[in-house]
């Protein structure tokens, strides 16, 4: 007891604790001052884990889920092992290691993507040709928002969606379905027109994911942010898409042909035609507009409830086609549907629409838009044209109107039908 | 020598003691209470901070003092009172007493508070609002303007709302809009149904002076009634804006904005787990509000919604 209150001792524990004290208020002051700046040494990391040979994988079936902890199961530097129990042979060759490029090549794929992209301090989107000016004011692309958008990116999303965008940030692998890979340039929810390859989300599109989050995932909603902030956010997203694109695009080549010294398309090539698909996607002839909404939101009359029995019906025929409705995929209205491949080499599932929760939205004009274009890179079908060329409904709205009301057992009785 | 580490504590106690002194006056103290209870339990605070800081203050002088006048001489032979019952039994009867009369105090306001007797019944005049707690949001249902119509007319429609979401019902997250409750008025009082959809969450509104833990498997039934607003429709964007001072009629102020927060740890992202509370001004101001988030949630054509009224 005696030499703890010796003088000497008593000093370093003051000391100590003074020093501890420091430490703990000085911590949390810069954590204040420091959260939303990245340091500007820091780089945006080279992509390491594997790159898919083809973009599109989805559509096999499987019955094996995968977990929260276990992030791509093909993404798995394991996948290619015949020992691993998901490796397939039709697999092999599917996935390719970046580290199997020329290490030259891979520098200068670098130095190129921060020359054009910048770093995340200082993210902006220049390619050195007239597209940048363009981009920059078409796509709200100027370093201003970028750098406001990476700010708050950092404090928002980072942890889910990763620095790069790669959707493996800390808090990715306790997720499951896993955060949004943004470098394979496909976004689910989309109210595009265009063709599947071509489909960039419009502004709006990502911003309503934003608003809304994406029910029945971890996405939350960020409603409560101002537009302005939503705006810089929007802008980020698509500089961190577009860069892990293109990084993506040329890691193609280069992984295919590891001699390969210079991709042969360059970069800025890259860059040129994918601006070309956001640029497009923009444009409000791509919009989808759908038909004038042809039943009442509160039907009173009886004119009004028998049009919408008889939409619900043909909706229900359509759905049960054997040969392209929808059972085909959401098996027993999805209660029983299988896992398949994304082409991001997570599963999926077809959703069951019993449950009333929607990821891409459960406004009508949302449920309109996926039966009109699909979801991307999950497999599920676009029916734009396949669903009133089959004759079975008079417009998408009719199998609209009939996804809406299969999670309500009272609606279904008042329109006679019977799911169980 | 070590009696001046009685100065240390000395200062320490000082400073604390001051720095509750100085808070209110610095904007430090307790956000605005704008709930109908919870006038009440701001006082049990009170009551509850007024023992233990005097409690506090005494113990720590007799500390303070009995270092600075025996630790200087080291050869003095401490008394030891290890056996006296007399003390024994005065030290834990006091403290007990005291407990058993916080206990008395605050079980009226606990009795107002969270009894499921003291709620108000699902009814024509019963706010009604169905509040989902997930992993890291707040999912929050309203019955569509003609549902709670269907009440006024037939109170009895009430009854379900929290077990059977109709398809017309409206979604918003994060955002937990409520009407006033004017005195001199019937009370209007609000109803949450709340639930969670994976692990524990737990319901704070700081500024109601409420928090409920949100259990998986269970609706909890939560009430209160607010007597401010800080809500109105925003004369240049045309949307509801909270931040409003109504005394002043100025936007964006911080006293005006009210937090619905996540007060149980439940991952990662707890402390991102925030909605806001919106109150308006009466019940016509929530209906038109409600009718504007019911076109919104059920848009049946493209337009984007900034640009809309
Ligand atoms: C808690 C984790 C989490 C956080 C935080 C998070 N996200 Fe996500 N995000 C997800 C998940 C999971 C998905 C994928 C859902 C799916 O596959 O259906 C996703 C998907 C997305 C998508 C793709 C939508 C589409 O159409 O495919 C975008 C864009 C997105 N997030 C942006 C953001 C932004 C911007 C932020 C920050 C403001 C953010 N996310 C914060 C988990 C998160
Ligand atoms: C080729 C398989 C396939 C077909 C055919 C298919 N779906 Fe899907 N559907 C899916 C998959 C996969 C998902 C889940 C997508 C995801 O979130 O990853 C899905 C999701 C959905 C969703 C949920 C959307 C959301 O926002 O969460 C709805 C609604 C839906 N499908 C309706 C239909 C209807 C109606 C049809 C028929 C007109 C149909 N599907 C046909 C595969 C399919
Ligand atoms: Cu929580």
């Amino acid at each position: 007891m005696n030499v703890l209150f010796r003088a000497q001792a008593s000093r370093q524990v003051v000391v100590r604790a003074a020093l501890m004290f420091v430490a703990v208020i000085g911590l949390a002051g810069c954590d204040q001052m420091m959260n939303d700046r990245y340091s500007l040494d820091m780089r945006y990391p080279p992509r390491s884990d594997p790159v898919f040979k083809e973009a599109t994988i989805s559509g096999e079936e499987l019955q094996y889920p995968d977990r929260p902890g276990q992030l791509p199961i093909l993404s798995l530097a394991n996948a290619e092992d015949p020992e691993n129990p998901l490796f397939k042979p039709a697999k092999a060759g599917m996935l390719l290691a970046p580290s199997k490029a020329n290490a030259e090549a891979r520098k200068n794929l670098n130095e190129s993507l921060e020359k054009v992209f910048g770093t995340p301090a200082r993210p902006k989107v220049a390619p050195d040709s007239e597209l940048a000016g363009t981009l920059q004011a078409e796509l709200q692309l100027d370093e201003r928002t970028l750098r406001r958008g990476s700010r708050l990116y950092r404090i928002q999303c980072l942890h889910c969606h990763g620095l790069s965008g790669d959707g493996r940030g800390p808090t990715a692998f306790w997720v499951n379905p896993h955060p949004r890979d943004y470098r394979q340039g496909v976004f689910k929810f989309t109210s595009v027109t265009l063709q599947q390859s071509a489909q960039k989300p419009r502004r709006e599109d990502l911003l309503r994911t934003l608003r809304q989050g994406i029910d029945g995932t971890s996405m939350p909603s960020f409603g409560t942010m101002t537009e302005d902030e939503l705006q810089a956010i929007v802008s980020y997203v698509i500089h961190l898409s577009m860069r892990g694109e293109v990084e993506y695009q040329v890691l193609v080549e280069l992984t295919q042909n590891p001699s390969l010294a210079k991709p042969e398309t360059s970069v800025d090539e890259w860059i040129a035609g994918l601006a070309r698909y956001w640029l497009d996607a923009q444009k409000p002839e791509n919009e989808i507009i759908p038909e004038p909404y042809p039943f009442a939101l509160h039907p009173e009359t009886d004119a009004e409830k028998v049009a919408i029995r008889d939409a619900v019906r043909r909706g229900a025929t359509f759905f049960a086609d054997a040969q392209v409705g929808c059972v085909t995929c959401h098996t027993d209205y999805g209660r029983n549907a299988k896992f398949r491949y994304d082409v991001w080499g997570t599963l999926t599932k077809p959703a069951d629409l019993t449950t009333g929760i929607y990821r891409g939205g459960r406004r009508p004009i949302d449920l309109y838009y996926r039966m009109h274009s699909g979801i991307n890179g999950s497999g599920m079908a676009a029916f734009k044209d396949a669903a009133v060329k089959s004759g079975k409904v008079k417009s998408l709205w009719d199998i609209v109107k009939f996804v809406e009301i299969l999670p309500y057992p009272a609606m279904r009785n008042e329109y006679g039908i019977h799911i169980d | 020598m070590q009696k001046y580490w009685s100065v240390l504590f000395g200062a320490v106690i000082t400073a604390a003691v001051g720095l509750f002194v100085v808070a209110p006056f610095m904007g430090w103290w307790l956000p605005r209470n704008v709930s109908s209870f919870g006038g009440d339990v701001d006082l049990l605070f009170y009551l509850i901070l007024g023992i233990t800081g005097f409690f506090f203050v005494l113990t720590e002088a007799i500390l303070v003092y009995g270092i600075w006048k025996f630790s200087s001489d080291p050869t003095r032979k401490a008394t030891y009172t290890h056996g006296n019952h007399k003390l024994e039994v005065l030290w834990t009867i006091v403290p007990a007493g005291i407990l058993v009369m916080i206990g008395i105090v605050q079980v009226r306001t606990w009795e107002n508070i969270k009894y499921q007797s003291r709620m108000p019944r699902p009814g024509a005049n019963t706010q009604q609002i169905e509040v989902v707690a997930r992993q890291w949001e707040w999912r929050i249902r309203y019955p569509s303007p003609k549902r709670m119509a269907s009440w006024r007319s037939d109170p009895r429609l009430a009854q379900d709302f929290g077990a059977v979401p109709h398809q017309d019902d409206v979604h918003v997250p994060n955002e937990l809009h409520v009407w006033r409750h004017q005195k001199g008025e019937e009370p209007q009082k609000v109803l949450v149904h709340l639930k969670t959809r994976d692990v524990l969450h737990s319901m704070k509104l700081v500024n109601l002076r409420l928090m409920q833990d949100a259990v998986p498997g269970k609706t909890i039934p939560v009430w209160f009634m607010v007597e401010e607003y800080n809500t109105s429709l925003h004369p240049e964007t045309g949307r509801w804006v909270d931040g409003f001072d109504p005394k002043t009629g100025h936007w964006n102020q911080k006293d005006y904005v009210w937090e619905l927060a996540c007060a149980e740890f439940c991952g990662t992202r707890h402390t991102a787990m925030k909605g806001k509370l919106f109150v308006h001004k009466n019940r016509d101001d929530f209906l038109e509000w409600l009718k504007w988030a019911e076109a919104e949630d059920h848009r049946r054509t493209p337009a984007v919604p900034s640009t809309e009224p």
